[in-house]
């Protein structure tokens, strides 16, 4: 059997479980909590070895984590995603079986291959209804988050979906509007907070999918960056605001970190 | 005469605390009964003498140098506390900052002849081949970083430096002077940039390099002390600099401890008291007896095994 899904492909660092260092079967909560650990983990790196490895590898990372995340909180997406790695394991096993059953083989017993990385997670997680969040919730999690339930979170998803695609053209139209007044269009907190707003997303629909408190959506919106305890944070929640509102990742990371930035070096004098 | 211990305290940025952890760990030691002398090497920026409340010294290390003054006791500033005694660079600026290497060599003799137990020596910011040079001739090496990423560049750049240098030195005694050479030239022939591509490099070699690099890790013993330390997450800052050290350059360096930022030190600052006499019990004075102890434990210690295997090889 061989897989035909794109993006089928494990990255190097294994897949989004064994990114974020959840089991398969992990809730909502522990994926945020996880979510929130990582987010630490590369901030301490990042203090930790300033000077030692170039910036655009914690960016990377943060797009790693980042992405892991926002599949992995998205009921409809982590379906899917677990329906694409199961393939990928089944179809490397179903390679491994055949080579082992091989009627002469040249390699001796001893010498088989270190099994894969991937063949040692845990059995992707089984997509159910109803999923109670009632674990040990950390403070980082919004109120809005515990309690729901796959059901309503695949709603949130589904609504946010039809939102995103029916505003297509007066996005679009947007954009045509602020290159005649100015050339480029450059995102900003006040163009994100109006892009939201013709999407007719609200602050506290976008909590509740992002798992980030709408105090952070808002301050990113209105370019509030005492509110972040740092960088790594600020570009973290940034990448979920981002992902949810389908918008260009590279272009708005850039733009937006370099008003973070610019504010940091006008403090210090 | 009994075996004198030189700890040097540096790390390359300005303003993170070496003052501030050389002299409290001079007054902690002579407070536990050592004979201790403090040397005020921050050239250019010498202030120890202000801050323990003594004159700007009549002779200073220059004098020293230019063998002017050739018995260096005569430089020994008395204290308050007692059992410690002052050497200011007060004097000094920049005019002396390129001594030859035998001339600090020169110098950490003297210092080593004089009668006192421990010698604790102020390092200036920067890592100019003066500074790191005194940090390499110590016997406790000892760096002072606070988490923020412009001193925790500095003092990655302090190791590396420190490094490479003490490979340059050390390379002669195992005749690889011209292997190390040319490695380490400005135009970078061999790409090393790093620690580790250094040892790596050495390594490839083999034979008495690969012996030499064995060596030369066990004597680089860097030591770094956590200052001005605010959160839970600064804390852990430390750790994670050790780790680092070891996945980027391949190096062992001990980490020992933090110290929390508290009004006590600026208000020590303000009084122009030393917080070992102001504030003996406020908690950065706490941590700091604990890395004290800690340094004085892992001496003992590293004295035993040495001993043990000098007797072994007899």
């Amino acid at each position: 059997m061989t897989t035909t899904l794109e993006n089928a492909s494990i990255p190097e660092e294994g897949n989004y479980y064994q990114i974020l260092a959840i089991p398969s079967t992990a809730s909502l909560v522990e994926i945020r909590k996880a979510y929130e650990e990582q987010l630490e983990a590369v901030h301490l790196e990042a203090i930790s070895a300033y000077s030692l490895f170039p910036e655009e590898q914690t960016e990377q990372k943060l797009l790693q984590i980042g992405q892991a995340f926002v599949t992995l909180a998205n009921p409809i997406a982590r379906a899917k995603y677990d329906d694409e790695i199961r393939l990928t394991i089944d179809s490397e096993q179903q390679t491994d079986f055949q080579q082992e059953s091989a009627p002469i083989s040249e390699t001796p017993l001893s010498e088989k291959p270190a099994q894969k990385k991937t063949e040692t997670a845990a059995p992707p997680y089984k997509n159910e209804n109803k999923q109670p969040e009632e674990q040990d919730i950390p403070k980082s999690v919004p109120t809005e988050v515990v309690g729901q339930t796959q059901e309503q979170r695949q709603n949130f998803y589904l609504n946010l979906a039809v939102k995103n695609e029916q505003t297509e053209e007066s996005i679009e139209e947007y954009y045509s509007r602020l290159r005649a007044h100015g050339g480029n269009v450059s995102f900003n907190g006040a163009v994100l907070k109006q892009i939201r707003e013709l999407k007719s997303i609200t602050l506290d629909e976008l909590a509740k999918i992002t798992c980030i408190r709408s105090t952070y959506l808002e301050a990113i919106e209105e370019e509030n960056f005492k509110k972040f305890t740092s960088e790594i944070y600020l570009k973290g929640y940034l990448i979920c605001y981002i992902e949810a509102m389908k918008l260009p990742a590279e272009q708005i990371i850039e733009e937006y970190i370099n008003l973070y930035k610019n504010q940091i070096e006008a403090e210090k004098g | 005469m009994a075996t004198k211990n030189i700890w040097a305290i540096g790390g390359g940025k300005g303003g993170v605390g070496k003052s501030f952890v050389a002299g409290n760990l001079g007054i902690l030691l002579a407070q536990s009964g050592y004979k201790v002398i403090l040397a005020d090497l921050d050239l250019g920026g010498a202030n120890l003498h202000t801050w323990l409340g003594v004159n700007s010294p009549p002779k200073s290390l220059s004098d020293f140098i230019g063998r002017e003054i050739l018995n260096i006791s005569k430089l020994l500033i008395p204290t308050e506390i007692p059992g410690l005694s002052l050497i200011s660079g007060a004097k000094d600026g920049v005019e002396i900052a390129n001594l030859k290497y035998t001339q600090k060599r020169r110098f950490l003799s003297a210092l080593r002849n004089l009668d006192a137990d421990y010698i604790v020596i102020d390092l200036g910011a920067g890592t100019s081949y003066n500074t790191v040079d005194f940090f390499l001739l110590a016997d406790s090496q000892l760096m002072v970083v606070i988490p923020e990423p412009t001193s925790i560049e500095n003092a990655y750049r302090f190791i590396k430096n420190s490094f490479f240098r003490q490979i340059f030195h050390n390379s002669k005694n195992f005749r690889l002077k011209s292997v190390v050479t040319p490695i380490l030239r400005k135009d970078n022939p061999q790409k090393v940039n790093t620690p580790k591509e250094l040892i790596d490099y050495l390594n490839k070699l083999g034979g008495k390099s690969t012996v030499f690099v064995e060596e030369q890790l066990q004597i680089f013993r860097p030591k770094i002390i956590l200052n001005q330390v605010r959160t839970e997450r600064d804390k852990k800052v430390g750790r994670a600099m050790k780790t680092a050290c070891s996945k980027y350059f391949n190096l062992d360096m001990t980490f020992l401890g933090y110290i929390s930022e508290d009004e006590s030190v600026w208000k020590s600052v303000l009084d122009r008291k030393p917080i070992a006499v102001s504030h003996p019990d406020c908690v950065p004075m706490q941590q700091l007896k604990t890395i004290c102890s800690d340094i004085l434990l892992e001496e003992t210690e590293s004295a035993a095994k040495n001993n043990l295997l000098s007797q072994l090889t007899l």
